[in-house]
């Protein structure tokens, strides 16, 4: 009919789509290029209008500030053992119950299983005092293994709602070929099964140390001193620590993320697969 | 093989133990707490029946905190699943770039809260701020964000937008992508114009996602406290104090864990009735227009 009008509007309408996009992609990064812009500022120039985006000097005075004069190498540590702790405990049981969700018909196993996804759903005000009174009378406030008991709440319900679903994927004629071929149940979930879900179990285990390592409201009731804080407790106590350092508050901001965006650029695509299939499903 | 033997349940026991342990306990002890009460100069918990409830309801800051949390619920909810369905058709309709802007669009749902919370913070800085800098470059004067109590509330809200809506678009677009090409391929023949074809066919295709992203962010932001927490304390004022950050303020710097305990069960209830509700009339609505 009218070939060229109908393309122009084509390229016009893809034209408009890409300039909606950057800026969606621009409302999504100014904030996060801001913080490092800051981070590399000396406190001249953080105060200084108007406001640029890359530094006359550029300095890495704030983070040798946050690495070397302040506690946040200790609560990288805390982070890194608390996430860990509780993302080892939560794979090794939840990977077990998402397996035995996905493979055994037994009474409840439904109710069961939504059960353990509406526990997600719980929230943490509601948990957050009691939850601090079972850790006091267990004396496990302010220790790392505590904190990391008290991450489950979030990580094993996950990890348990999105092996479940990993494991449904694998036909249960491979673990029965296994068998005939003289395998014993363990075996065969250990040498054919496991090896299949694999990947998928990777991504989840990321997912729930990020969600470990990421966690505010937990941390801040359950730690009071540098024995078990952690990273994000470490940043708002940082900015009290120096007054108004935005420099050093940015720097270890930078620090704090930059883990777990390589940890999402590296499995991207494990994540997204995982979270729609295991969120959409739920 | 038989895989119905109850040798099933031997797999998923220490989880339900580990969750009955951490998850129900609590939330049994929370009940008791509500019935009992102690402050900063009483520590120890004397049994006290309803009162802590009856109080609630004469409590002003109990009731502006509600008010807050529904603002906040509503404001932030609208405004995620508004922009990351926009953000979701956008992506859907690309195929150049995808992956790259995907990606992008994806890191404030992973950044730390708390460390999104501190930058927006500094954005917001009214002497210094890069976003009161733009503005003055358009002849605004100096705006206190945080600072003014009509603002606070609903600066906290973009940040929990920016944060959240690449969870919406990401899901979305799942949804999105699944449908068959055959279908719209079917409408463009028939002539169907882009608002028909969005309200005919794309909508009825993702609505049930859609209802069950309404349904969990606002439970999540019913629950919130990261964003408020560091970034306004509640403030000025109370003006941006939503109910979870009540219940941390009388239990933990109060010391008033029965009165905070029955603020958090109110709360508790409140989302259970929506959450029933909600699906109730969703699932009754979808039932229907089959």
């Amino acid at each position: 009919m009218r070939p060229n009008k109908k393309s122009y509007q084509k390229r016009l309408l893809v034209l408009i789509t890409y300039l909606l996009l950057i800026f969606l992609a621009g409302f999504v990064l100014f904030p996060l290029l801001w913080i490092i812009s800051t981070s590399i500022k000396p406190s001249s120039e953080i105060f200084a209008i108007p406001s640029r985006w890359i530094p006359n000097n550029l300095t890495l005075q704030n983070y040798t500030n946050v690495l070397f004069a302040s506690a946040i190498p200790k609560y990288f540590i805390n982070s890194l053992v608390t996430g860990l702790l509780a993302t080892v405990l939560s794979l090794i049981l939840g990977g077990a119950a998402g397996y035995g969700f996905a493979r055994y018909k037994f009474k409840g196993n439904k109710s069961l299983s939504l059960f353990m996804l509406l526990s997600q759903m719980l929230p943490l005000t509601v948990l957050m005092i009691p939850i601090y009174f079972l850790m006091l009378r267990l004396n496990l406030l302010d220790s790392i293994f505590g904190l990391a008991l008290a991450h489950l709440i979030l990580t094993m319900p996950l990890v348990t709602w999105m092996t479940r679903s990993y494991f449904i994927a694998i036909p249960k004629e491979l673990e029965e070929a296994a068998l005939v071929d003289g395998c014993s149940p363990l075996k065969a979930l250990f040498k054919v099964i496991i090896p299949i879900a694999a990947p998928g179990i990777a991504a989840t285990g990321i997912y729930a140390f990020i969600m470990s390592w990421n966690e505010f409201v937990l941390a801040s009731v359950l730690t009071s001193s540098a024995t078990a804080r952690t990273l994000p407790i470490g940043l708002t106590e940082f900015s009290i620590m120096f007054e108004v350092d935005w420099g050093s508050t940015m720097a270890a901001a930078t620090l704090i993320s930059l883990p777990v965006i390589i940890f999402f650029l590296w499995l991207q695509k494990h994540f997204v697969q995982g979270l729609s299939q295991g969120a959409v499903k739920g | 093989m038989k895989w119905g033997y109850e040798k099933g349940i031997i797999y998923i026991l220490p989880v339900l133990l580990i969750i009955a342990f951490i998850v129900l306990f609590p939330l049994v002890y929370n009940i008791y707490l509500s019935f009992h009460q102690s402050s900063i100069y009483s520590p120890d918990l004397n049994f006290v029946g309803l009162n802590n409830y009856i109080k609630l309801f004469n409590d002003q800051s109990f009731i502006a905190g509600f008010k807050n949390t529904i603002v906040w619920t509503i404001g932030s909810v609208f405004f995620q699943i508004l922009l990351g369905l926009i953000a979701a058709l956008l992506l859907w309709r690309i195929n150049y770039g995808k992956r790259v802007i995907q990606t992008i669009i994806m890191l404030p749902w992973i950044v730390p809260g708390i460390a999104a919370a501190a930058s927006w913070r500094w954005l917001y800085h009214p002497d210094f701020g890069l976003i009161n800098y733009i503005f003055s470059l358009f002849g605004f004067k100096s705006i206190l964000w945080l600072g003014d109590p009509d603002l606070a509330l609903a600066a906290v809200i973009v940040v929990n937008v920016w944060k959240m809506y690449p969870f919406v678009a990401l899901m979305i677009l799942a949804r999105l992508q699944a449908i068959p090409k055959s279908v719209y391929e079917a409408a463009h023949i028939d002539g169907g114009n882009f608002w028909q074809i969005f309200f005919h066919i794309t909508l009825p295709m993702i609505r049930s996602i859609l209802s069950v992203l309404t349904l969990l962010l606002s439970i999540w932001a019913f629950n919130s406290f990261t964003f408020i927490y560091a970034m306004t304390g509640g403030g000025p004022a109370r003006s941006s104090e939503i109910i979870g950050l009540k219940i941390y303020r009388d239990a933990l710097k109060n010391m008033m864990f029965g009165q905070a305990a029955s603020e958090a069960l109110v709360l508790f209830a409140m989302m259970l009735i929506f959450s029933i509700v909600y699906l109730y009339y969703t699932y009754n609505w979808r039932e229907e227009s089959r």
